[in-house]
């Protein structure tokens, strides 16, 4: 378990202010946020590269603050995977039980071992000079198994990777890390990466902590404008909600949406594009919107398509065979039906930065 | 849709060489060729004929036939070697901590550590011995070590600091190009992998620095070589003492042998020659991190 | 982090050479102790009248360095002394010559053993009138008629048991006897300055301004004679006393005895492993000759190094080490005695210009004047930096020529000889000025056209003793060498014109020009 208290570090232009973790055992904890926020610092502090100014950190109830990185028995995996270029790849992985000392027998069978788990047994003999993005990343993560750690890092393991091999690389590692038990913090820019592999997420901004929560919870009940349109919730709506009979009802211009349970005051409305359904008769109702479709972009899968209800503009999602069946084209009236469940509320006073630090609670499911 | 004629470049039908081409490449050879000339016009110089009756000879040739001068010049020879290599070596082994320190670690006042690392290069040599000179002779520290330490004036140990002094900076600016070129992330991921911080520099930076020491160690050595003006003032130009080979050379032209100074400017043509080689095939290996 | 550590390193070096520094200028500061103005006592000096000059030097620097010791000073005539130390009456710390005046006190129990201690050495010296006419220039001098009386210290004493065995050395002891009159050694120079004694043989200190030193003579032939302080048993060692003792063993004390004409003790010499020798490099092949000569007469070696004459005098001048200097020129030499580096000095060789011009002479030189004809490229020594290169002017002025009008032809100047030499050699130049030594190594390549010189345009050689030799003695004996027959006829085998009444190139006589 990891538990990092109050740490400050300033390193040239990066400012981590007040990080608060606590990460429990064997979780897959993502830490979100866009480049340049100074995730990587984050992550060589807690490997040990950097002292950080204020703070603690502790693995396993044992404070590690002070100790070397050597001491520390967690691995790193770097964005450029960091392979020891005059080294083969089986040496590589071999590197962290050489340095132990351990004997060659039991060196040679981890090795064999970890490199039919990760498919790359052909590849042992090779400088890694020569070997592919992907492949690198398997050697990397192999030479950082092999030593056991309590803790693994991960910094933007896909980001040298292409679109496909990414998603067979997320099935894999979630799967390597559920085999070996390891806590696992993975660094990412790209959500729907971090959606495929996390237990946890932790949105990253400007140097602070803004959220944290299992994906679900980030996803759905983002707790500002920031974590809303860094996880993909295209629709951000800054309004009013009014008491309203036996509810609340969000106002902007001449859009009215029932929400639940919402208190009355300035408010952010948040609703992800693929919780909005699309209707084909242009009846309106209780939350249901005439417009007409803007444009559509090909998405592969999926149309993004831009509707416009009266003076507000959405973003939704339709898949192929939909916008077949409805014969969406731009121009075409359509209805959107926005249930109060598929909207969040992000209160007025919650965007002021920074946020209270929150603690995670929750356990492993 | 018509058919576009295609013409062909030349009557040939092969790719002539630009104009541009040919022009860099003639300067390449004109400069390349003024060295190579001044070069041969030494190998083959005969010296000059004797008066009585005396042919010409081969200064290269008399290196081999003529026992007296081949003696003075193998023992110049030798001591040449042996005190370069020594300087070489201990400039590298210093040059290592040094430049790793610079590569890696940000001191406040840098630009006032790298002027000075460079100023034994940019003061001229016989300045420089003078200088080590006033050190070793006129400042307590320095006459301390000269007397009760380590005698250096007028010995041969005085040849090894004087090179030392004016070449070893070469082996610092080398190392320091490839411990930059070496990502520092490395280190930090062995460390991760259970090294110690001195065991991720032996195990990791060092082999992936290889060589980068070489040619550090290379260059000095070449320096070292060929360095005249701090071993004249240092260490003296007694024959037979301290005469290193360029020394050697202005002892022979101070007493009008000019052919065994061309001799000797031969001899060091040549090892400069395999030298040259060598590094080129270290160099050949490495340089693909 | 690591920073850190490496700053605690480097720290920690600089400490430790900080303290290698403090306790290297050791020697000292542990006598200094010794000598501090703290301490107190008295102590007795006790001398005999002829030194009295000496101690109360002596004494003075003391009271300087320890003010709050009080310390007497008695000069008695030495047999006096003698008596009243014997008797016990006297005790202290006695500064005299020795050692064998030092013999019947010794034999008496009076001196306390291992305190003897030697401040320096007396070398013995031929003392002539200051115009020397009589010129007793060595020992074998002394037998020539001119010289009727020679003026000795008694042979009870040092000086006078010691210039008997020079002579006795010297093998003429036996014609010489006769000539020999003891008196008391304070007044071996008067006698010397009236007349009454033609030389006299004495104490390097006994010179006074009216007479000169014409000789000094050979250390090895005489057992050695010193200037010495030691204490009288019946004294009570005491702080002031130990202060006074430790003072005699510093420089600051022997400096004036130095002043004198005294040598440091031999003693303290390291034995002479070798000589180093400061040479021109022009001059380095008869230097050569001579260190092997030298090393096979004497077994002392003799390591040269050889650069341009005025680099060398840089090294001296930064260096401050070294026994022998020879420089290419007379000129460097008087540099270096201006500044006080020299402690010797004299001329062993002479180089005389002459014309180099290229094998066949294809110009058809035969003159100086012929340099100036148009179309003759001539070469010339730099004139700040090279010794043939002063020269020029001043053997051209005179012969009535104009150095100014020369230049016209001068095509480049050089900063040492031998550069001179090559380039005419390889046809560079036509014609240079260069010195007959030089030239004559180009014999095979080139031609000499040697003019008429006397006195005033010929460079002298010198060879000097430097001042900061711990090898005196040794030194003494090369520059003797260098400068003895076997010496010169070396440079002659080299080229070098040793005469200047016959020189290596001789000039055609005036009348054929």
């Amino acid at each position: 378990m990891i538990d990092i208290r109050n740490l400050d570090i300033t390193l040239g232009e990066f400012n981590l202010r007040q990080i608060n973790l606590r990460i429990p055992e064997g979780a897959y904890f993502v830490i979100l946020g866009p480049t340049g926020a100074g995730k990587t610092v984050l992550l060589e502090c807690i490997v040990g590269l950097h002292q950080p100014d204020a703070g603690q950190i502790f693995l396993n109830q044992q404070e590690v603050t002070l100790l070397k990185p050597e001491e520390r028995r967690l691995s790193y995996v770097p964005q450029d995977y960091c392979l020891f270029p005059h080294l083969t790849a089986y040496e590589n992985i071999a590197f962290g039980m050489r340095s132990a000392k351990m004997p060659a027998a039991v060196i040679a069978e981890t090795v064999a071992r970890l490199a039919g788990m990760l498919h790359i047994t052909a590849l042992l003999r090779r400088r890694p000079l020569t070997l592919s993005g992907g492949e690198k990343q398997r050697v990397a993560l192999a030479r950082a198994l092999a030593v056991r750690p309590r803790v693994l890092l991960l910094d933007e393991p896909m980001a040298a990777v292409d679109e496909r091999t990414r998603e067979e690389m997320c099935e894999e590692l979630k799967a390597l890390q559920r085999e070996f038990g390891t806590t696992t913090i993975h660094v990412s820019h790209n959500f729907e990466e971090t959606l495929a592999v996390a237990d946890l997420i932790g949105i990253f901004q400007d140097g602070r902590i803004v959220q944290v929560g299992d994906p679900r919870t980030v996803f759905h009940q983002p707790v500002s404008e920031f974590v809303a349109d860094f996880t993909g919730a295209r629709n951000i709506l800054r309004g009013e909600v009014k008491a309203a009979g036996n509810g609340a009802v969000f106002h902007l211009d001449d859009l009215r949406l029932r929400v639940d349970g919402a208190c009355p005051g300035p408010a952010t409305l948040v609703v992800r594009p693929e919780s909005i359904r699309l209707l084909a008769d242009a009846a309106s109702d209780e939350n249901r919107l005439c417009g007409a479709v803007v444009r559509m972009v090909d998405k592969g899968p999926t149309y993004k398509i831009d509707v416009a209800t009266g003076a507000v503009s959405w973003v939704l999602l339709a898949s192929k065979r939909e916008a077949a069946d409805l014969a969406l084209a731009p121009g075409r009236p359509v209805t959107l039906d926005i249930p109060p469940s598929a909207i969040h509320l992000i209160p007025a006073e919650d965007q002021a930065l920074p946020p209270s630090p929150i603690l995670l609670e929750s356990v492993m499911p | 849709m018509a058919h576009d004629v295609l013409v062909p470049a030349t009557a040939g039908g092969h790719r002539r060489d630009t104009p541009l081409k040919l022009v860099l490449s003639s300067v390449l050879f004109l400069y390349v060729g003024f060295i190579l000339l001044v070069i041969l016009a030494n190998v083959f110089w005969l010296g000059h004929p004797g008066a009585e009756g005396d042919e010409g000879y081969s200064p290269v040739s008399a290196l081999f036939t003529n026992p007296m001068m081949r003696s003075g010049l193998w023992f110049s020879l030798r001591l040449s070697l042996v005190t370069t290599l020594i300087t070489a070596s201990l400039a590298t082994l210093l040059a290592i901590p040094s430049a790793y320190a610079l590569s890696r670690y940000r001191f406040r006042l840098m630009p006032l550590l790298d002027t000075i690392i460079d100023l034994p290069i940019v003061i001229p040599p016989l300045i420089a011995g003078l200088v080590l000179l006033v050190f070793f002779r006129q400042s307590t520290l320095g006459r301390f070590i000269d007397e009760h330490v380590l005698n250096i004036v007028y010995t041969q140990t005085g040849i090894v600091v004087g090179q030392f002094f004016v070449a070893s900076a070469f082996a610092v600016r080398a190392l320091k190009a490839i411990f930059d070129q070496i990502n520092p992330r490395f280190e930090g991921v062995a460390r991760t992998l259970g090294c110690s911080a001195w065991g991720a520099i032996w195990r990791v930076t060092l082999p992936l620095a290889r060589n980068g020491i070489a040619a550090g160690f290379i260059m000095t050595w070449a320096r070292a070589l060929g360095e005249f003006g701090p071993i004249l003032m240092l260490a003296g130009a007694t024959p037979g003492k301290t005469d290193v080979l360029p020394v050697s050379a202005f002892l022979n032209m101070s007493t009008g042998n000019v052919e065994i100074a061309v001799t000797i400017a031969v001899m060091m043509i040549g090892i400069a020659t395999i030298t040259l080689i060598l590094f080129k095939r270290l160099g050949g290996q490495g340089y693909i991190w | 982090m690591y920073a850190k550590k490496l700053l605690a390193t480097v720290g920690i070096l600089v400490v430790i050479a900080l303290l290698l520094i403090v306790a290297g200028s050791s020697k000292r500061s542990f006598l200094s102790r010794m000598i501090s103005s703290t301490v107190t006592g008295h102590v007795t000096i006790l001398c005999p009248t002829e030194f009295k000059s000496f101690a109360s030097v002596l004494v003075r620097q003391f009271q300087v360095r320890c003010p709050r010791a009080t310390v007497e000073l008695v000069a008695e005539p030495q047999t006096a002394l003698r008596r009243d130390i014997i008797a016990g009456k006297r005790n202290g710390i006695l500064l005299t010559i020795g050692p064998k005046e030092l013999t019947p006190l010794d034999q008496q129990g009076c001196l306390r053993p291992g305190s003897r201690i030697i401040l320096a050495d007396v070398p013995l010296v031929i003392i002539a009138d200051a115009k020397c006419r009589t010129g007793a220039c060595n020992l074998d001098a002394l037998e020539r008629q001119q010289i009727h009386t020679i003026a000795l210290a008694p042979q009870s004493s040092s000086l006078g048991e010691g210039a008997v065995t020079a002579l006795q050395a010297a093998k003429i002891w036996e014609t010489v006897k006769s000539k020999v009159k003891e008196y008391r050694p304070g007044e071996l120079a008067a006698l010397v300055a009236s007349g009454k004694a033609d030389v006299a043989i004495a104490g390097a200190y006994q010179v006074s301004d009216a007479v000169r030193v014409s000789h000094v003579i050979d250390a090895r032939q005489y057992p050695p004679i010193q200037f010495l302080a030691v204490e009288t048993n019946g004294m009570q060692a005491n702080p002031a006393s130990n202060a006074f003792l430790a003072f005699l063993k510093t420089d600051e004390a022997r400096a004036p005895l130095l002043k004198t004409g005294l040598v440091p003790p031999a003693e303290d010499h390291k034995p002479a492993d070798s000589l180093f020798l400061y040479c021109g490099a022009g001059l380095r092949k008869p230097a050569q000759d001579l260190i092997a000569a030298f090393r096979q007469k004497t077994g002392i070696p003799v390591v040269a190094t050889y650069t341009g004459s005025g680099c060398l005098l840089a090294q001296i001048t930064v260096g401050e080490e070294g026994d022998l200097y020879m420089p290419g020129e007379e000129f460097y030499m008087q540099q270096a005695l201006k500044r006080s580096y020299v402690l010797e000095s004299r001329n062993v060789t002479y180089f005389i210009p002459v014309i180099m011009v290229a094998k066949g002479n294809p110009k058809g030189i035969t003159s100086l004047n012929d340099l100036y004809k148009p179309g003759v490229r001539v070469g010339l020594g730099e004139r700040s930096s090279v010794a043939i290169g002063q020269f020029t002017p001043i053997v051209l002025k005179a012969n009535g020529l104009s150095y100014e009008k020369l230049q016209p032809n001068v095509v480049a100047t050089f900063g040492t000889a031998p550069e001179l030499g090559t380039a005419v050699k390889l046809g560079a130049i036509d014609a240079a000025l260069q010195w007959d030594s030089v030239a004559a190594w180009y014999l095979d390549s080139v031609d000499v056209i040697a003019f008429p010189t006397d006195d005033k345009t010929i460079s002298k050689v010198p060879l000097g003793i430097l001042k900061f030799t711990k090898h005196p003695r040794e030194a003494k004996m090369f520059l003797d060498f260098v400068s003895s027959k076997e010496g010169k006829a070396i440079f002659a085998r080299n080229g070098h014109s040793v005469d200047p009444a016959h020189p290596r190139f001789p000039a055609a006589p005036k009348g054929s020009r």
